[in-house]
């Protein structure tokens, strides 16, 4: 190949190297948050992520309390359970779904988002109300299991509690139907990632998977907006450091 | 730290909700809002003066307000910036708002399922009125609180609220149906509180007992009898106390009060004033005034002790009158006896009786 023809090529690969590295939409790094990656998070998994690997450690550890032999063993599996469910410092399934609702609803208010994802957002944002209600309910019911002394009421609790962490993950029948998770009162985490993923797949244009370096450096300035921390003084959603 | 990272966004938008959009809409609007309504009233093209009534109505919480204000701009002035960057922010808070109420939802939902749960699978009645409290209405709710009663051995306290269930739905053969098995149990309840004897006979009287329910003062007055006959005598001068509330004027209640209150000793203000209000029942108003003093003494907020009071002092006060009448026809008859009888003085009737508040209760008052 001769220096003209190499030269050629050479131009001719540059402007898909130039697509490449555009950098996503404000509105697409946001729902990556969701979906992908966020620096806060254990392993810096995407809330969603996140959500999905609570609701699995919650409805494993309530399946173990199940099988307890003891009141104490039967406490120690709930409070697994409550823990995966709610804990806000170690992002329960509750707190990483509100979480994962705040970063689409973030996408939804940037100034590049779709009608598809302003649209999507408060509906993905009420579909996550059963899933929290049900978190609600699993701390609650954990309370009186902590605070019960007789095997039988905790046994009796533990098994509710299965019912909803089971419902969490896999969503429910409410209406006898003989379809799980067919309304958003009986969605679960599976239900829900089925919902945020149809609402990528109509993006136009479409989403793609965003690099970790625009998912990691994106700042909110003190006008609303959203910018990359291009120049590196870091910083968050709050604002540069 | 960790916490700090992962609570930002959720302070973010409740901060941004808290301090620039707290609340509902005022009702009112701000002098901001008035301002800049006036404003735009005089010149309707006037940008500057809309995009000021939107962000005051904004700050006022009335977000349905502010998109309207933007949306009827967006058609004098297309799709400005500025303008469209309000309508985003304006629809984005609405949205915030009712995702918030979501949450809120939820976590009021979730605390009456618990009692809900607590109601129906452990007849936790004390849940039961948690559930009732934040939903009255909810016949769910009322027939769960009905099925803890039944399983606690309540019926007739079942019966009550299932004839509430029924009057919410009408329709419901269910409800119907557990109607008819609390009556039915209720009955036997009656029955065997009634007929037979010792602690099956009191457990029955007790699960059948209900507050203002037929049959009442014949449960409590056979709760009493029965407790006196386990030797339980404090415990069954409290029901003859609550049979008397409801039938004052029944005698054998009041001779059970007056010999059990002897017995027992007590002296609280509540035991005093029904010993006074038995006495009364048993025509012995000289006697009543004493505990019905001492009871006033002590709790003076005690209302009935003082109506009692006040008639025992009638009765005592015409009591006396009419045994000093009596001496007196004694006197003018004894006119008529010899001399040497009538030198003895006639013995009028003896002054009332002097009583202590602080005299103790004893066999003799």
């Amino acid at each position: 190949m001769n220096l003209v023809a190499r030269v050629l090529l050479l131009l001719s690969l540059l402007p898909t190297a130039g697509c490449v590295t555009r950098p996503p939409s404000i509105a697409h790094v946001h729902l990556g948050h969701a979906l992908t990656a966020v620096h806060v998070t254990p392993n810096r998994d995407g809330y969603l992520v996140v959500a999905q690997t609570r609701a699995e450690e919650a409805h494993a550890a309530s399946l173990r309390a199940q099988t307890s032999g003891t009141l104490d063993e039967l406490k120690v599996n709930v409070a697994t359970v409550v823990a995966a469910s709610s804990s806000e410092e170690g992002f329960g399934l509750k707190q990483s779904l509100v979480l994962a609702a705040n970063h689409v609803s973030f996408a939804a208010t940037s100034e590049d988002a779709s009608a598809n994802v302003r649209q999507a957002a408060p509906v993905f944002a009420q579909d996550i109300s059963r899933l929290v209600e049900r978190c609600e309910l699993v701390a609650l019911l954990g309370k009186d299991v902590a605070l019960s002394d007789s095997r039988e009421e905790a046994a009796l609790l533990a098994e509710e509690i299965d019912k909803l962490t089971l419902a969490n993950l896999q969503g429910e029948d409410v209406d006898s139907d003989g379809k799980v998770g067919a309304a958003p009162t009986e969605y679960g985490v599976k239900q829900l990632r089925a919902e945020f993923d149809t609402m990528i797949a109509r993006e136009d244009p479409p989403y793609r998977t965003v690099d970790q370096w625009y998912l990691f450096n994106l700042v909110r300035l003190p006008s609303g907006r959203w910018v990359f921390d291009k120049l590196n003084r870091g910083g968050n959603i709050e604002g540069y450091k | 730290m960790r916490l700090a990272w992962a609570t930002l966004p959720v302070l973010y938008l409740m901060a941004t909700s808290a301090f620039a959009h707290e609340g509902e809409c005022k009702t009112e609007p701000s002098p901001a809002a008035h301002d800049a309504q006036q404003a735009l009233q005089a010149n309707p093209n006037d940008l500057s003066a809309r995009l000021k009534l939107a962000d005051a109505q904004i700050a006022d919480s009335c977000y349905e307000d502010a998109i309207h204000t933007l949306q009827e701009g967006e058609a004098l002035h297309g799709r400005n910036q500025q303008l469209q960057a309000r309508l985003r922010e304006a629809q984005s808070m609405l949205r915030e708002r009712s995702y918030f109420e979501g949450l809120d939802r939820a976590e009021q939902a979730a605390k009456i399922s618990r009692s809900l749960l607590r109601c129906n699978k452990l007849a936790d009645i004390d849940a039961c009125d948690q559930a009732l409290a934040l939903q009255p209405d909810d016949i769910r709710v009322v027939i769960a609180k009905a099925d803890a009663l039944m399983q606690a051995k309540r019926p007739t306290d079942a019966l009550a609220i299932y004839r509430r269930a029924q009057q919410l739905a009408p329709d419901d053969s269910t409800i119907a149906a557990k109607l008819s098995a609390a009556d039915t149990q209720s009955r036997e309840l009656l029955a065997a509180c009634m007929n037979s004897t010792g602690q099956p006979a009191l457990q029955a009287c007790q699960s059948r007992r209900a507050r203002g329910a037929e049959h009442e003062f014949d449960i409590l007055k056979r709760i009493g009898t029965l407790q006196q006959a386990a030797n339980q005598p404090e415990a069954a001068l409290d029901s003859f106390i609550a049979a008397s509330l409801l039938q004052p004027a029944d005698r054998s209640v009041a001779r059970s009060i007056v010999g059990l209150s002897t017995s027992t000793g007590r002296n609280d203000a509540l035991t005093l004033a029904a010993r006074g209000s038995a006495l009364l029942t048993l025509d012995r108003a000289m006697d009543a005034l004493t505990p019905l003093k001492q009871a006033v003494a002590l709790t003076p907020d005690l209302p009935e002790a003082r109506v009692q009071l006040e008639r025992a002092e009638r009765l005592a006060k015409a009591h006396a009158k009419q045994v000093l009448d009596k001496h007196r026809q004694v006197a003018v008859v004894g006119d008529t006896i010899p001399a040497v009888m009538r030198t003895q003085p006639v013995q009028t009737a003896a002054p009332p009786r002097q009583y202590s508040n602080a005299a103790p209760v004893n066999n003799s008052n």
